[in-house]
């Protein structure tokens, strides 16, 4: 029986810094969405990671150095314009934080002619997030989606 | 919180059975110890199992913001 990894192992290549069910969030919303902007860019690492040495082998400070960067779900691209999504299954206060956060490190290291938009896909919403995602001109957009797929027992069910 | 482990854990350690070398890896990473957490609780969520309190602390107390305790002083 496979696990939600193995089920899902080209979509994480795909998309490696979503979760399993972020991912499944990010299809349906492609699906509605996708044809709006030129491109998308996955794992879009920002900020400074920090080196810890070449005392470590080579594959631990290459993983070190990644976690120690900002690590963005999608970038997307709409005439040159980017828009940075964060992606969950329930979006709380903590990825308002994320999105202003990468915006903030995203502009002061002028990786863009134009600030970057900032976008919020999820299934689920802790309502009391939405003034400040208003406030903060975060676009926010809910998918309804299916998670069954990621039970034990959908093993041998394809994706939908 | 959890984080993808995508493309810092290892693929060939994405199985439930190998919880064991997950745990090992994430203790040598040179990072904070929630951020080893974190990941740890990302590679369950993906692979379908749990990880317990202790098997939690045991990582967290692994991390670079974890210092060991000074060696005793030897006497002269």
């Amino acid at each position: 029986m496979g696990t939600p990894a193995q089920r899902l192992e080209s979509e994480r290549a795909t998309y490696p810094a979503m979760q399993v069910d972020e991912i499944l969030v990010w299809r349906n919303w492609l699906r509605l969405h996708e044809a709006e902007y030129d491109r998308f860019d996955y794992n879009v690492r920002i900020g400074t990671g920090v080196d810890p040495g070449p005392a470590f082998p080579d594959n631990i400070r290459k993983s070190a150095i990644a976690i120690r960067s900002l690590r963005l779900d999608a970038v997307g691209y709409k005439a040159g314009a980017p828009t940075i999504f964060e992606v969950k299954r329930r979006a709380g206060p903590e990825n308002v934080g994320q999105l202003l956060t990468y915006s903030s490190v995203w502009q002061a290291q002028q990786l863009s002619a134009v600030p970057p938009k900032l976008f919020l896909v999820a299934s689920d919403v802790t309502s009391h997030i939405l003034p400040l995602v208003h406030q903060s001109n975060i676009q926010i957009e809910l998918v309804p989606t299916d998670f069954s797929f990621l039970s034990p027992f959908a093993s041998r069910r394809q994706p939908t | 919180m959890s984080k993808s482990p995508t493309g810092i854990i290892p693929e060939a350690l994405m199985f439930p059975a190998k919880k064991a070398l997950v745990i090992q890896f994430l203790k040598e990473l040179p990072v904070h110890g929630d951020d080893k957490v974190d990941l740890l609780v990302g590679w369950a969520r993906m692979v379908g199992v749990t990880v317990n309190s202790s098997t939690r602390r045991a990582v967290r107390f692994s991390g670079t913001d974890r210092t060991p305790f000074p060696s005793p002083p030897t006497a002269p």
